[in-house]
Formats: C-alpha cells, structure tokens, sequence
C-alpha cells in the first residue's frame, strides 16, 4: 500500500535526523545497533569468507620466497642449535663421569681416615738425577712405601724406601718420573670455572732438573704461562690426586713433529730444599 | 534508479572490502592502508544518478559499512559516521561532475577521490568529536585521517579498474549515460 504523501514527506528528514542522533549517540546508548550489525555481518560474511581465502592462496604464494628464506634461517639456526646440543650432550657425559669418579674417589676418601706425619728433612740426594731425600720417619712411625709427601697442597714425592726410623722420598722431579696431570688457570675468570671448561690430561717426564716437561703436546690444548697442574695419576695413591705438581713456566712450539707445543713445569717450591714435608699415612696402615 | 540492484551491487562490493581488502593491505606507519571497492560503485550513481538519489545511495553504502565493518568501539557498533560521511561525499561528487566528462574512466578516479576525501574528512571528524565526549573512543586524529587518505588514494587504481564494468551495468541500474546526461548534469 503507497504512503500517503504527507507521510512520505518525512521520511528523509527522519532517516538523516536518526543518523546523525545516532552518529553521535555514546557508546553504552548504542546497543541497539549489536544486532543489527550481527546480522549485517552474518549476511556478509559468506562472500567475504570465501574471497578472503582466495586472497590469502593468492598473497600466500607471493610470499613464499619470504617464507622459503625464514625458513632456511631457521633450519641452519636449528643446525646450529643442534651441534650446540651434541656439545653439551658430550660436556654433560664428560662431566658426569667425572662427577661418578669424584664419587668414587670421595668415597674411597670417605672410608679412609688418614694421619698426617710431619717430618723433618734428614738429608738431601747429591745424584743431580735421583732427586730424593731422607726423612727421620720409618715404618716405626707409620710410614710405609709408596705413600705421598706433601708440602701443603704441593706433591713432593713418594716413599721409595721405608726403614724403621728413616725413610726415602724420590721427589717427583727425580729423573723418569712420569706423571700425568691436568693443568688449569691459577685463578679462573670471575672468580669460577666456565661452563665449557674442559681438562686436558698432560704427562709430564722429570729429566733430572727442577723442571718437569711435557713434549708432544696437541697444539689445540688451550695451556697459558701460569697454569697449575695438578695430579690425576693413578699410579699415585689416591690421597695424592689433586695435589699441585707445579706452575707452567713455558710453553713452546715444537717444530717436529709439528702441531705440537712443549711444556714446562716448575714445582712451586724448592723441593730439593725442602726442611720439613708431610707424609699422608691412611689410618689402616698407621694402626 | 532501480535500488534492487544497486541493493546487489552494494551486497557485493561490501564482501569484496571486508573480503579482499585486507589482503591487499599495504603496511604503512599510520597503520594498514587498503582500498575502498565501495568507492567504486558510488561512483556510477554518484556520475550518472539524480541529485536526491545520489547522495541517498551514497549514506546507504555508508549505512551498510557501519554495520558491517568491526565495531569502534569495544563491542557498541556505532551508526552514522560512514553514512554521513558518505553522504557529504556524494554531495560533494555531485558539485563536481559538472565538470568532468563522467565517461571517462579518469572521471571515475577524481570523482572517487574527491569524494572518497570528503568522506574521510567527515568520518574522521565526527569519530574526534566523539572521542571528546566518549571515554571508549580513543583515535589519533592526524594518523587516522592520514590513514584514511591513503587509503582513498589506494582506491583510486580500483576505480579505474571497475570503471568499465560498472558502465556495462548502469542499464541494469537505470541509469542513462546519454550525451545529454553527460553534458548538463543530473
């Protein structure tokens, strides 16, 4: 049925009179419009679903060789982070058979007790290559062979011959000696160890001199002037491990073969001078 | 002119700007820029349609963008910025194409960015006048007028592009693109 004329007339003014008062309405007034605009969108939304997904097929392969860079980023990242993985798998593994050693070592300790014998230097080797010395403890006080004497934390020798009263000490500078060590930083940066630290087995040969010196050593061994190295040979006894054998003095190319560097290490102490030394007796045998 | 039609057209040319639009977004530091496809319709009755109908087909596509497009603010759907602004911009074609030959597909682009500006300019207004009073409001003024020029001016290139078809349709409109029409203006 056709409006009647005086009715038609206000329709326009009433359609721009509702859309500006709506235009302007605020916001927690306008919720009239949720619906409308719900169904506005429902009805939409189809056609729009439909060329939207057409234009992300269409941007998707434009950006494909974007896509195919990041990628390639990310598997020599992954890469990357993978070979990270297998290094610290192999530290991880290194460290705790380290930590198992050092278990075995602490129980061993454990079950041990030990004395310590203070001796006095009784006289000293005049051989310039059989480095030894005599000190007034025999087996009478509890030294018996193959135990360690000690100058605080530096490894002076071994028992090489216990008597009753007396015993003698081959110092480990004597002539032949082997000894295998570890050598690390006198003082690590900041004060500990860094996480990537790794230790390199060195052994050390005595020719007779205060020195002790490692030849054929792989060049790639990161070895400074003022490294310590410290005992871990088990030919030693176990109270000995870990004791100090010496600060690095030199450290030197060799030119045959090559790729390797020679090492030379110096007791921190005079052992040949030494007046007084500690034999490190386990509670078993001093009893 | 015939509203069914036009009521089709502008069912179409809704889904292609909520549809394709963003995909055609160009990144800018005033925020995505994409084209308005309605522009392109509101051009023919904007040319070619009677002076009252002009500007009432043009608030009717606004209408329709106000509801359809996302809510401004929070989840209140707000009617009337796009429809009046629409609306000042059909006027604003209809005061130009008397000057324009309204065949020519380059009248299509400066008929679409001059009204498409003074739409812009009139949304944008009312939503900063808004802003003073509503607290849920919250635009920048300058980078959203910037943005909304931009994307005017993106939509200029898909004017052109509907141009010919759009003619090829006016009929179905009711539209005459007579040389008559084309002279005198409606």
């Amino acid at each position: 049925m056709p409006l009647r004329p005086s009715i038609r007339r206000f329709i326009a003014p009433a359609f721009w009179f509702a859309v500006v008062l709506c235009a302007f309405l605020p916001a927690r007034l306008s919720s009239f419009a949720t619906p409308l605009h719900n169904f506005v969108a429902a009805a939409v939304n189809p056609p729009a679903r439909l060329l939207s997904l057409l234009g992300s097929n269409f941007r998707g392969r434009n950006e494909q060789p974007v896509l195919n860079r990041d990628l390639q980023r990310l598997s020599g990242e992954l890469l990357s982070l993978r070979n990270l993985l297998i290094r610290y798998q192999d530290e991880n593994e290194r460290l705790r058979t380290d930590n198992a050693a050092l278990q075995e070592l602490a129980r061993t300790l454990g079950g041990r007790a030990y004395t310590f014998r203070l001796a006095q230097v009784m006289s000293r080797s005049v051989s310039p290559s059989h480095r030894a010395v005599t000190i007034n403890l025999g087996s009478r006080g509890g030294v018996a062979e193959n135990l360690a004497a000690v100058s605080g934390p530096n490894l002076v020798g071994r028992v090489t011959v216990a008597g009753p009263v007396t015993s003698d000490i081959r110092l480990i500078t004597s002539a032949g000696q082997k000894l295998e060590a570890v050598l690390m930083p006198a003082v690590w940066p900041n004060g500990r160890p860094p996480e990537n630290r790794r230790q390199f087995h060195v052994l050390f040969e005595a020719d007779g001199t205060e020195y002790l010196t490692a030849n054929n050593v792989p060049r790639d061994i990161p070895v400074q002037v003022g490294d310590i190295a410290h005992l871990t040979d088990n030919t030693w006894p176990d109270e000995a491990q870990g004791m100090v054998l010496g600060r690095v003095t030199e450290v030197t190319p060799v030119r045959d073969p090559v790729l390797y560097k020679k090492i030379i290490l110096r007791p921190l102490r005079a052992l040949s001078y030494l007046d007084q030394l500690t034999v490190i007796v386990p509670r078993e045998i001093s009893n | 002119m015939n509203w069914l039609v036009f009521s089709i057209l502008a069912y179409l040319f809704t889904a292609l700007q909520l549809g394709l639009s963003p995909t055609l977004a160009i990144h800018s530091r005033f925020g995505p820029i994409t084209p308005h496809f309605e522009l392109a319709l509101l051009v023919l009755p904007g040319l070619f349609a009677p002076s009252r109908q002009t500007v009432l087909s043009w608030a009717v596509m606004g209408l329709i963008l106000d509801l359809a497009i996302q809510p401004y603010v929070g989840d209140a759907t707000i009617i009337g910025p796009h429809a009046l602004g629409y609306a000042a911009g059909g006027y604003v074609v209809l005061q130009l194409r008397t000057m324009v030959v309204r065949t020519h597909p380059l009248s299509w682009c400066f008929a679409a960015v001059a009204g498409g500006i003074a739409a812009m300019l009139v949304v944008t207004g009312i939503l900063t006048f808004r802003g003073w009073y509503d607290p849920a409001m919250h635009i920048r003024p300058a980078a959203e007028l910037a943005a909304r020029m931009l994307d005017v001016l993106y939509s200029a290139p898909f004017a052109l592009l509907f141009a010919w078809p759009l003619m090829k349709l006016s009929p179905a409109l009711g539209l005459q693109l007579s040389k008559n029409a084309t002279r005198r203006g409606m």
